[in-house]
């Protein structure tokens, strides 16, 4: 080889250097299986990275370009900033205002060792925390600002307001620990509705413990049935009948017909949820515990003639009375040791609409005697009268009905009106509605309903039998018992019930639950009403009366005058055919109607 | 070509790199404003929410009612107050651009004139004397104040009258700048334009309304009052 080379340069800077040119190596054999081998291989593996990089890309384009693939919820996000969950939900009206929230009260606190460490003078301090807060005293925060522990209190639930003025002060060692209260801006306008929280946010009565496991979870507003405003009426009112007669309490509900939302409830004497009364029962006073006191939900009252709405439209929907039929009430009636009067008597026969009218309880009990046990039994059980009221409310607040076990005919009599069978006011109010809106039983409900819900219920009683109803209703406030409940331009129609109250076990003349349901506008029942009062005394207004026709019939007519342009129903011309004719009742027809 | 190729490639990765980094600063800059935004929401939404509390605390229907008594007396409407409902009133038959209603002022405004009751024509009638705009106003959104009423003009009361020409031009004399010679000028453009850029510019002009009888209820009406009581129950 080398022998082939030229060597006409330096051989020792082989420039010129060129290899000799050779063929190229043709693999024979096996070499060309080992380069075919080698080869594949290559190719393989660039299938194979070109295999990985394309799902790296496809992966890309799936976490990039596709919104709301799976994948975005799993990209973690934790630089952003979320509203906190508050610890309770807000508790709102109908209207959205507010009757429940929880607002941040921080408590003011001194590290007195930091303090002193940052070379802070207590006297100054002092003096500067008075100007901020100047209900402390100075003496105090100085023997806690110079005490060297670590903590100690100066101020319980400070307001935003407070807050800031100490937090512009800067002073080291003085520090917040947050904390919320449940704050009730409305004080006690609807206290026994919304209840009250206790210092570890558990809610303790009313709705805040009905629904406590919802007011916990949720973030959005509890939104009640309840109009603030109404309720307010409603109040006011009770609380006038409470002070004018001098009663022990009063209590009054009003429902929407149709849906069961009940739109205020309210129970005197109240109390302030911001402060609720002491619950213990070895601690609380009697009168702390009236106040505390549920009547609505948790009283259980022998009503009275109220009951007798019952009683006619179970007489009349089971065929067993009709409007022209009538009864002997020339004398009182003896049964066992009991004798059943009535209290204006009229004594003589008096058709269905006179015993309802004039409030004859011996016409009613033989009403409820021609129908017999079962049916009346049968009756108030298809009404919710026999069982607790399904509501938002705790087991605890709901009382049970009390009736008896065995129904003799002499229960049948007197739960004819009212007495012998003590109910709820809540029952007794869910059970009219039923039968003034048409006959169809609607779960009376706190919590608001969206309008234009179609809310099916149960029908519990035809709607002929719930119109002649109305109209029955409307005779007592013409011509009957409740003529001061008349609000002009409403059609209010209703009954009053005076019951003595039965305390061991025998009634007490001078101890009376007066009360009055009913429902505006009569020809088309858009609320129902009920007001009680416990224990009013006659004055000279009343004539010495403490019935319902002089205490609550009149409250009743004030508050629908008051509430029915809030609740958006319009007043009518009651005298207008229309209306007459819609509650004319038929064979009273051009007869004079012997007023009560 | 090979070196063609990696300089291609360098060139890619720079500029792969450059985009990757000012996304990501983007990123990073609108995440921080994002949150700093939501920052402002959650703090604002805590005032909103102490101050609904603060606002249904003085709205309380026993301390309205208390401070009705003692400085309105207004009393509860009665039915005689409500003759119809509001579906029982008719409409009025013709109806083009939205109906606007001026509250009228009266401290401010000394009368209340109806416009002429066809949309004014071209040329002004001499008989309207008119008081130059309010110099608040601007001139596209001008309002006519006539001192009398055109010959031709029907009252607006009258249900018949297009909602358009019912514009109720008004006198202020109280505020308004006294009439000026070139206001025959506005009052041309003004007219086909006016109605309903009305209540912006006669808004200004118009209020000026009384101070507010002051007030002090019975209770210091503030959430501090609030918690004093909320802390009172501990």
């Amino acid at each position: 080889m080398l022998s082939a080379q030229r060597l006409d340069d330096n051989p020792c800077q082989p420039r010129h250097f060129k290899p000799p040119p050779c063929a190229p190596v043709v693999a024979d054999g096996v070499a060309a299986e080992h380069l075919d081998a080698t080869r594949t291989r290559l190719l393989l593996a660039i299938a194979m990275f070109a295999a990985i990089f394309l799902v790296v890309a496809g992966r890309l384009v799936e976490v990039v370009e596709i919104p709301g693939a799976a994948i975005e919820q799993r990209l973690a996000r934790p630089r952003l900033v979320a509203p906190p969950l508050p610890v309770r939900a807000d508790i709102v009206d109908r209207n959205g205002t507010l009757l429940a929230t929880n607002l941040d009260s921080p408590s003011l606190y001194v590290n007195s060792k930091a303090l002193l460490r940052a070379g802070e003078d207590p006297e100054r301090v002092a003096k500067a925390i008075t100007i901020a807060l100047p209900d402390l005293s100075p003496t105090e925060l100085r023997t806690k600002l110079s005490s060297g522990r670590s903590f100690a209190y100066l101020k319980r639930s400070l307001t935003p307001r407070q807050e800031y003025a100490v937090n512009s002060l800067g002073i080291p060692g003085i520090e917040f620990s947050p904390e919320e209260r449940r704050v009730y801006p409305l004080g006690d306008l609807a206290a026994h509705a919304v209840g009250y929280c206790g210092i570890d946010n558990i809610g303790e009565a009313g709705i805040e413990r009905g629904l406590n496991p919802t007011i916990k979870g949720a973030g959005e507003p509890v939104a009640l049935a309840l109009d603030a405003r109404v309720q307010f009426v409603l109040k006011d009112e009770l609380q006038r009948v409470v002070t004018q007669f001098t009663a022990r309490g009063a209590a009054g509900i009003i429902m929407n017909a149709h849906t069961g939302e009940i739109v205020a409830l309210a129970s005197l004497p109240d109390f302030d949820p911001n402060h609720p009364p002491t619950t213990d029962p070895k601690h609380s006073s009697t009168e702390d515990k009236d106040r505390i006191f549920n009547k609505i939900t948790s009283g259980d009252y022998e009503m009275g003639s109220v009951f007798k709405i019952f009683n006619t439209a179970m007489a009349l929907d089971s065929g067993v009375a009709t409007m022209t039929k009538s009864y002997d009430a020339r004398n009182p009636i003896k049964i066992g040791r009991f004798t059943i009067e009535d209290y204006h008597g009229k004594h003589r026969w008096l058709t269905v609409p006179e015993i309802f009218m004039y409030s004859s309880n011996i016409g009613s009990a033989r009403m409820a005697v021609d129908a017999g046990a079962q049916r009346q039994r049968d009756f108030l059980g298809r009404l919710g009268i026999l069982r607790p009221v399904p509501i938002e409310f705790d087991k605890v607040d709901v009382a049970k009905p009390h009736f008896p076990a065995v129904w003799r005919e002499v229960n049948v009599m007197t739960i004819a009106y009212g007495h012998g069978i003590a109910v709820t006011p809540l029952h007794l109010i869910t059970g009219v509605a039923a039968i003034v809106n048409g006959g169809i039983l609607h779960k009376p409900t706190m919590l608001k309903v969206k309008p234009g819900t179609h809310l099916p219920g149960e029908r519990v009683i035809s709607a002929k039998t719930s119109d002649q109803m109305r109209k029955l209703m409307r005779l007592v406030v013409e011509y009957g018992t409740a003529k001061f409940a008349a609000a002009p331009g409403y059609v209010v129609g209703g009954k009053t019930g005076t019951a003595e109250k039965n305390s061991g076990g025998h009634y007490q003349e001078k101890k009376l639950l007066s009360s009055f349901i009913g429902a505006f506008p009569m020809n088309d029942p858009k609320y129902v009403i009920l007001t009680m009062v416990d224990e009013p005394h006659g004055n000279k207004q009343s004539h010495g009366y403490a019935t319902a026709g002089w205490t609550v019939a009149p409250a009743t007519s004030r508050i629908i005058e008051r509430i029915a342009p809030l609740l958006g129903v319009a007043p009518v011309d009651e005298n207008s055919p229309e209306i007459k004719r819609a509650l004319q009742i038929e064979s009273l027809a051009g007869k004079r109607i012997e007023d009560y | 070509m090979k070196r063609l190729s990696g300089l291609f490639w360098i060139v890619v990765v720079l500029v792969a790199g450059a985009t990757n980094f000012f996304v990501k600063h983007t990123v990073q800059r609108l995440d921080d404003e994002l949150n700093s935004a939501r920052r402002k929401t959650v703090a604002a939404q805590k005032q909103i929410h102490d101050l609904t509390a603060e606002w249904t605390y003085l709205n309380q229907p026993e301390l309205l009612s208390d401070l009705n008594r003692r400085y309105l007396g207004l009393a509860p409407m009665s039915p005689k107050q409500i003759q119809r409902s509001v579906d029982e009133i008719p409409l009025r038959p013709v109806a083009p651009p939205p109906a606007i209603e001026i509250p009228i002022e009266p401290e401010t405004v000394a009368a209340s004139v109806p416009a002429p009751a066809a949309p004014v024509p071209a040329a002004p009638s001499p008989a309207m004397p008119a008081a130059a705009p309010s110099p608040i106003v601007p001139p596209v959104a001008t309002t006519i104040a006539r001192a009398t009423p055109a010959p031709t003009s029907t009252p607006s009361a009258s249900p018949i009258v297009p909602v358009a020409a019912t514009i109720v031009a008004r006198v202020a004399p109280a505020t308004a700048p006294v009439a000026s010679p070139a206001a025959p000028v506005a009052a041309t453009r003004a007219a086909p334009v006016a109605t309903p850029i009305v209540p912006v510019a006669t808004a200004p002009v118009a209020r000026s309304p009384a101070p507010p009888a002051p007030v002090t209820p019975a209770r210091a009406p503030s959430l501090d009052a609030l918690f004093a009581e909320v802390a009172a129950g501990r």
